[in-house]
């Protein structure tokens, strides 16, 4: 087991590396001088150079790798922004809650609407609620997810006023500049982003959830348990939907994971300041440490993710670790 | 019946053809190829039949029913019409509207934005860029899925490591970021580059970064199948009569996989067309004037509490070209692979 743990540690590492210098090279071979967009209007060569040199932008790319690698393991630094030297860390760690209560909310509401009805659909396909189910899952993952949020605040948020439309409160209290906060406001305001999020995964979701449960009604174990007297309420929690789930967890695990990264479109839509926005920003005006910023925080949580699973997985099933 | 959709696909006549000569059917017995069988179930599906009609469709309406459209209308889709905004609010649809210089002109769908543009020809414009794109960018990731996937548990060992190794390094990107970055950057200076005019601005671009993210899925999936199927008698007598190891990929394993690569495509061209939409809405994706689904939400987004149409129709045409798609593809899936083992 410790071998193992070892073995997917090291190729975990690998990974981060391979991620950050892929970005690190597709960035330099862009043609856009960063120095001379932060140099200010109609810059001298030599002012342009001077911003170069104290940007580090000079330098041979592999140094300003290096240099990063450093800056990380060493201080715990991403470095500052091009665009306005503010630290890549605090613009991060500003960023992050938002992302973060706006993935995991939805993954929790998704994750309720998932669950009762793909296993309902499972145990009894064809039935009239089944055949609803995996239409409202064809039209969930055919829609556009800018449309859904776009439909879900014009209805909810312009024409019925339950909900805004727009924007993100603190949990913890409102910060300078906001004019609201604290939990109430913070759950009310994401509401609609919740839902928009909900809709498309839960539609995956349902798909899944209803073809694992299908499938393990028909493993042999599910027969010995009936066979053995098993009440069907056992059967179900224990045998079928244990080992149904488990497929469903990785999976899970994964989506929150990526979504994690950036959840681009639904933080557009709904003017959230989260990761996605930053990354967004970060790439329109060729600010690479806030890229490479987003970068790493989104691949950490990808790799560390699978990493998790992957442990867990080892955990349970012992013939993947020997393997 | 039951015997005939459970047939394997190495001999997928021979249930029809002793079903055929147990009935007494008269003369020669002709059995059912595996195409023909095929094409027998999908008949039976009346909705794949409905999505499938609709692609084609849409097809004809976007290369030949613009053109058409915006001779009749007298106006493209890129021109500016006066009356197409009316106290700062695009028209509602079926308005006739000043087109300047005395003319008068109908929007059908209404106007898509402040310049007054016309919404019904912009979306018809914008199904071409989306078809062109998904499809274009969907050959391209899945050729190259199939040739690694193919490549990778065909010769297995070292190649395999190396093949799953990058497929597992891709997927640990942030992808929707990455995609971003590259049509914001790389794209950006591709997208004058219109293959000798035969494409518009900005498709040649959007293909190659949409195409460069779906490649992975069907390597995974071929290589899965190829696994299984390189240890199958007929590759190994394929082998003893002295065929060459590309040969026996191309001739005898790719065959086997016909029917998973066009049921992927069908589905993948439904993601692409999302993706592609993602990408335009984000402003990374097709530039402006040209009109795309993505640029038409994109510009919904400032007014679409005032005239709700705007965003209606965009999306309304996202959901129903990805639908039907997706439809097709399960219908296909339902087809070409009875037994389900996709």
């Amino acid at each position: 087991m410790i071998r193992y743990i070892f073995r997917r540690l090291l190729w975990a590492i690998v990974l981060f590396l391979a991620v950050t210098i892929v970005t690190y090279v597709i960035f330099y071979l862009i043609p856009v001088d960063p120095a001379r967009l932060a140099a200010g209007r109609n810059p001298t060569p030599q002012e342009v150079k001077n911003v170069a040199h104290y940007l580090g932008t000079d330098k041979p790319v592999y140094y300003q790798y290096g240099l990063f690698l450093k800056r990380l393991v060493i201080d715990h630094s991403l470095g500052y922004s091009f665009a306005n030297r503010q630290s890549v860390n605090s613009a991060i760690f500003a960023a992050a809650p938002v992302t973060i209560s706006l993935v995991l909310g939805g993954a929790i509401l998704w994750m309720f609407i998932a669950l009762p009805v793909g296993i309902y659909s499972a145990l009894h396909p064809r039935s009239r609620l089944d055949r609803v189910a995996m239409a409202s899952v064809l039209v969930g993952i055919s829609a556009h997810p800018v449309w859904i949020g776009l439909m879900l605040s014009y209805i909810f948020g312009f024409r019925l006023e339950l909900f805004p439309i727009q924007g993100y409160c603190n949990l913890k209290g409102s910060i300078a500049g906001q004019s609201c906060g604290g939990p109430i406001d913070w759950l009310y305001h994401m509401v609609l982003p919740w839902l928009t999020f909900a809709v498309l995964y839960a539609a995956f979701y349902v798909r899944m959830i209803r073809t694992n449960v299908m499938e393990t009604l028909n493993e042999d174990y599910v027969r010995t348990a009936r066979a053995k007297g098993a009440s069907e309420i056992r059967v179900m929690v224990q045998h079928v939907i244990r080992n149904a789930m488990l497929p469903v967890v990785t999976m899970l695990g994964m989506d929150i994971a990526i979504a994690l990264g950036g959840a681009v479109l639904t933080e557009t839509v709904f003017g959230l300041p989260g990761l996605g926005k930053l990354a967004i920003t970060g790439i329109s005006t060729f600010d690479l440490p806030i890229i490479v910023g987003t970068v790493v925080f989104a691949s950490v949580m990808v790799i560390s993710f699978n990493l998790l699973v992957d442990i867990l997985y080892a955990w349970v099933d012992p013939r993947i670790r020997l393997a | 019946m039951a015997t005939q959709q459970r047939s394997t696909p190495l001999v997928p006549g021979a249930a029809a053809g002793a079903a055929d000569f147990a009935e007494g059917g008269g003369g020669g017995v002709v059995a059912r190829g595996y195409w023909e069988q095929a094409w027998r179930r999908f008949k039976r599906d009346r909705l794949a039949i409905v999505s499938g009609v609709f692609v084609v469709f849409l097809g004809l309406a976007a290369f030949i029913g613009a053109p058409l459209a915006q001779h009749w209308l007298g106006h493209g889709p890129n021109d500016l019409i006066k009356g197409g905004v009316d106290n700062f609010v695009p028209v509602g649809p079926w308005s006739h509207v000043d087109a300047g210089q005395g003319h008068r002109t109908l929007l059908v769908l209404g106007s898509s934005d402040l310049l007054g543009r016309d919404e019904f020809l912009r979306l018809l414009y914008g199904a071409r860029v989306s078809l062109e794109v998904a499809i274009l960018a969907t050959i391209l990731g899945v050729s190259m899925g199939v040739a690694l996937g193919t490549i990778a548990g065909f010769y297995g060992g070292f190649v395999d490591t190396i093949v799953s190794r990058l497929t597992e390094i891709v997927m640990a990107f942030p992808l929707l970021l990455f995609a971003i970055a590259l049509a914001a950057t790389v794209g950006d200076r591709l997208n004058s580059y219109t293959m000798f005019g035969i494409f518009q601005h900005g498709i040649v671009s959007l293909t190659l970064v949409i195409g460069l993210f779906s490649w992975f899925y069907p390597a995974r999936i071929v290589r899965a199948q190829v696994l299984s199927l390189r240890e199958k008698e007929f590759v190994e007598a394929a082998r003893m009569v002295g065929n060459s190891n590309l040969r026996i990929m191309r001739s005898h394993l790719l065959p086997h996989l016909v029917g998973v690569i066009i049921v992927y495509s069908t589905l993948t061209v439904a993601t692409n067309i999302l993706f592609e939409a993602a990408l335009s809405y984000l402003g990374v994706g097709l530039p402006l004037p040209d009109a795309s689904w993505g640029n038409l939400l994109s510009e919904a987004v400032q007014f679409y509490t005032l005239q709700p149409w705007v965003m209606l129709f965009p999306g309304l045409a996202i959901l129903f070209t990805t639908l039907a798609f997706n439809l097709l593809g399960d219908g296909l899936r339902d087809a070409l692979d009875p037994r389900g083992s996709l």
